[in-house]
């Protein structure tokens, strides 16, 4: 079977099981996005093994730019919640979190990493990064699925959506590093990066992303046509890619700040992330089907204990933070270990940096921080959207509603567009 | 002409130089840093650069009445590896699914733009002018090869016979047409008028005819050139396989798509790349012509369902970004290595091919009694020549290859010359007949985009 009849045949499959799971789980609170990572897993090597690796490999291009465009589209949407800018203390908040739980998961592997596996140096501080990354994050959907579809509105809502806003910084920012570190590696799409000393690379990534985004918001300037719109952003952004993936920098952060600068630059801000709403979820769909059949585990033992030792972590940031952040909002103190707990959810983020960091330092490592992006993400949608409803009805933020009203209400999982 | 594109501003050009000099610079700098590798990044990269350089190039020659299509093809042959390499040829190569892609959404497109009332209107004139062009056509530029033979490099020690058969194949890749740059000249201009009407109808319906003389051509010319290889009509038979199967395909495509259109209509975009890729190669597999199956689809959508204009605007958004990699590719495409070498030869078979185009287009128009502004200017739109004719051209080389190389190397070097002119002159016709910006214009970038979603209310419960 050719790569394209099988890539379109499992989207084909992904959006069908969408439908269906999407509609049956809707009583469970179950925010819809991880059932394509599922569909995946259940596809790959490892389970029914109707798509072979090497298969999934030649596909190594199309998630190389899934992911970026997500990372694009986040950092256009970055310091906004709905249309207005984040408050500082929310901006403060997901960035103390993010960098904490990543930072703390990063510690916790680094040290139990010799225990679990056998590594080298250098592999060992990659793993703990990698495993750091994927715990930064609180997925926005989730928040916003919760948000929109239980009509949530009030301080405590706000600041949970500006936090799940704002901590989308530091895994790129890490991600930025960990790909500078490590120089002269042959790449799955083919690249072999030039050797870089890490601060120039740390710079040049910056500095890329903010000059596409001046060109691009350049570009726009002109009020071209429609279609030469779409052009000049996709042009950049493919530039962008390219040339981060040559030089062997991280192109989701290259474009992370590419969408940062362009916001910053054009007067139409609203209308752009408004327009990159619209292309997430058709890019978001293959990003998380590929990552899901990518998923490897080969030595089940270590990989257990470094992802309930990094979920545990996650676990205990989030309830040392939660009263913090229940103390911002005003929120009574019983709503802590529920909204502890409604802050676990990681979602596109997460999985893009997993699949990327397979990509990037294939092998034991890369294979497990993408194992473990894809068992925080499904735990995380089982586990989170429901207790975040708990803590905004808590906190009084939600109507009461009686038992089986939204179930038979809901649209079935599928999450609103971004605010 | 193309609505907001065409009032900027001094300013506003003056920008877009500097970011063309960026852009440019970034790309030099980068292959200098990180000389071209092989792989998927060199074509990520290739067509995020080809993007931006060709919008900027063509924007920038605008200023001059050149069409966008010249400044595609010209960003292209500059960064191609025959000048800067800044687009090496792995990644040109590595493009073709791109390109492939591109192909399918402007022949989707073009059977979208084809109405049947229209094709009613024009059908006189599409007669005569198919007719007059292809047996006036044929015999002028197939009598100027033959004159110019000796100057031909691939041509030497063949008997008259035999140059007879390469002189027919050569004249029939003259009357092909190129529905991809006539497609691109309307996606800039929007005209609307009797020439635009007359030029869209027969380039498009062209394929078909085209497809057929090959067929003939290369049975007529086996004996003439390979006197021990007799008359088959196995050609015809294949032909006639792939004409209906195509048209069959197609069908069933438009009515499908017409479906999905009707009863979902989302992500439409998403399902048009889907069918793009994938369906191109199930057609190339079952050897079927993706470009009249996809034209045939956009005609059964546009004529016999009320989803012609949804699937039109959809495809509209993806206008730019598909002409640009298409026409940015063909010019990296371009061997201007062989076009010097071969100049001469090629420009006097360019010239008498227009000559012809040109004499047969009056004649034609003579009988069918067009209008004046058909009679003048109707010919512009059939000097282009593209992505076909090289196709076509590979088809001749596979059953011809004791000279099929140098055949096709000379059909290059004329295609790279009339894909050249042949933009201007149409887009300069266009402008002269004030048909230009006669017809819907396409919204502008911030026109496009749907208002944003309500913001979460800031009150507290």
């Amino acid at each position: 079977m050719s790569a394209v009849a099988l890539l379109l045949g499992l989207l084909v499959i992904a959006h069908l099981g969408s439908q269906l799971v999407g509609a049956r789980a809707a009583g469970y609170g179950l925010a819809s996005g991880a059932e394509y990572l599922v569909v995946g897993v259940v596809f790959g090597p490892y389970v029914l093994g109707v798509v072979e690796r090497s298969t999934i490999a030649s596909f190594a291009p199309v998630a190389a730019v899934g992911t970026a465009w997500l990372t694009l589209i986040l950092g256009v949407g970055y310091g906004f919640w709905g249309n207005r800018r984040v408050r500082f203390r929310g901006l403060v908040a997901g960035i103390a979190l993010s960098a904490l739980s990543g930072g703390a998961a990063a510690a916790a592997v680094y040290f139990l990493a010799p225990y679990a596996m056998p590594l080298g140096e250098e592999n060992r501080r990659l793993l703990a990064a990698g495993v750091g990354l994927v715990s930064c994050e609180t997925a926005q959907h989730a928040v916003q699925w919760v948000v929109s579809r239980h009509g949530a509105s009030g301080p405590l809502a706000e600041l949970v959506g500006e936090i799940a806003d704002c901590d989308d910084l530091v895994p790129l920012l890490g991600l930025m590093v960990a790909f500078s570190a490590v120089r002269g590696a042959i790449l799955p799409i083919g690249v072999l990066p030039v050797a870089l000393e890490w601060w120039t690379s740390v710079l040049g990534t910056l500095v890329l992303g903010i000059l596409l985004g001046a060109v691009t918001a350049t570009l726009l300037r002109a009020e071209p046509r429609a279609s030469d719109g779409w052009g000049a952003l996709l042009g950049a952004a493919l530039l962008g890619i390219g040339v981060a993936w040559r030089l062997g920098m991280s192109p989701q952060t290259v474009t992370f700040v590419l969408g940062m600068s362009l916001a910053a630059f054009s007067r139409h801000g609203v209308e752009l992330r408004s327009m990159f709403a619209r292309t997430e979820r058709p890019v978001l769909l293959p990003t998380l089907v590929l990552a899901g059949a990518q998923v490897k585990v080969d030595h089940i033992a270590p990989f257990v204990s470094i992802t309930a030792l990094a979920l545990a972590v996650r676990l205990v940031v989030r309830l040392v933070m939660a009263p913090a952040f229940a103390g911002l909002a005003g929120a009574p103190r019983d709503v802590t270990a529920p909204l502890a707990l409604g802050l676990l959810p990681t979602g596109a983020l997460t999985i893009a940096i997993g699949l990327v960091y397979d990509m990037r330092f294939p092998g034991p490592v890369g294979d497990t921080v993408l194992a473990v992006a894809t068992v925080f993400t499904i735990f995380g949608e089982i586990v989170g959207p429901a207790s975040l409803r708990r803590a905004l009805l808590g906190a009084g933020e939600i109507a009461a509603v009686p038992s089986g009203a939204l179930a038979q209400s809901g649209r079935g999982g599928a999450p609103e567009p971004l605010p | 002409m193309s609505g907001a594109s065409t009032k900027k501003k001094a300013s506003q050009r003056v920008a877009q130089a500097l970011v063309m000099a960026v852009v440019f610079g970034l790309m030099l700098g980068v292959s200098k840093v990180a000389p071209a590798s092989k792989g998927a990044s060199g074509v990520i990269l290739g067509v995020g650069f080809l993007l931006l350089a060709g919008m900027l190039a063509s924007d920038l020659l605008e200023v001059v009445g050149l069409p966008h299509l010249t400044g595609y093809l010209f960003a292209g042959a500059i960064a191609g590896p025959q000048l800067l390499n800044l687009v090496d040829h792995d990644a040109v190569q590595r493009l073709e699914p791109v390109n492939t892609l591109a192909l399918s959404l402007i022949a989707l497109a073009g059977g979208t733009e084809l109405r049947i009332d229209l094709l009613k209107r024009v059908l006189r004139s599409l007669v005569w002018a198919t007719a007059v062009q292809c047996v006036f056509g044929i015999s002028v530029v197939g009598v100027a090869f033959v004159a110019i033979s000796r100057f031909v490099p691939f041509t030497a020690g063949m008997s008259l016979s035999a140059l007879v058969g390469v002189a027919l194949l050569w004249a029939v890749l003259g009357v092909c047409r190129s529905p991809s740059a006539t497609l691109g000249i309307f996606s800039q201009v929007r005209p609307d008028g009797p020439v635009s009407r007359f030029s869209l109808a027969f380039v498009m319906t062209s394929d078909v005819v085209v497809a057929m003389l090959l067929t003939a051509a290369i049975a007529v010319a086996r004996p003439l050139i390979e006197p021990a290889a007799g008359f088959s009509l196995k050609d015809f038979s294949d032909l006639g396989h792939e004409i209906v199967g195509s048209i069959s395909l197609g069908t069933t495509l438009g009515l499908a798509l017409a479906a999905y259109l009707w009863l979902v209509g989302g992500q439409l975009l998403a399902v048009l790349v889907a069918l793009g890729f994938g369906l191109t190669e199930g057609l190339h597999y079952l050897r079927f012509d993706p470009l009249l199956a996809f034209m045939v689809a956009g005609f059964v959508v546009a004529n016999f369902s009320e989803q012609g204009e949804k699937l039109l605007s959809a495809i509209a958004e993806t206008g730019s970004v598909v002409y640009v990699v298409f026409f940015a590719t063909a010019g990296a495409h371009i061997d201007l290595a062989l076009v010097r070498r071969l100049w001469p030869v090629a420009f006097f078979l360019v010239g008498v091919r227009i000559a012809g185009i040109f004499v047969a287009h009056r004649f034609a128009s003579r009988l069918s009694g067009d209008d004046p502004v058909v009679r003048r200017w109707g010919w512009s739109s059939l000097v282009s020549q593209a992505g076909l004719t090289l196709g076509l051209s590979v088809v001749i080389e596979r059953a011809f290859p004791s000279f099929g190389s140098g055949f096709r190397s000379l059909i290059i070097a004329n295609v790279a010359l009339n894909e050249t002119i042949g933009p201007i002159l149409f887009k300069f016709a266009l402008d002269r007949t004030g048909e230009s910006g006669q017809g819907t214009l396409e919204k502008t970038f911030h026109e496009s985009i749907p208002p944003p979603p309500v913001a979460p209310k800031r009150e507290p419960a």
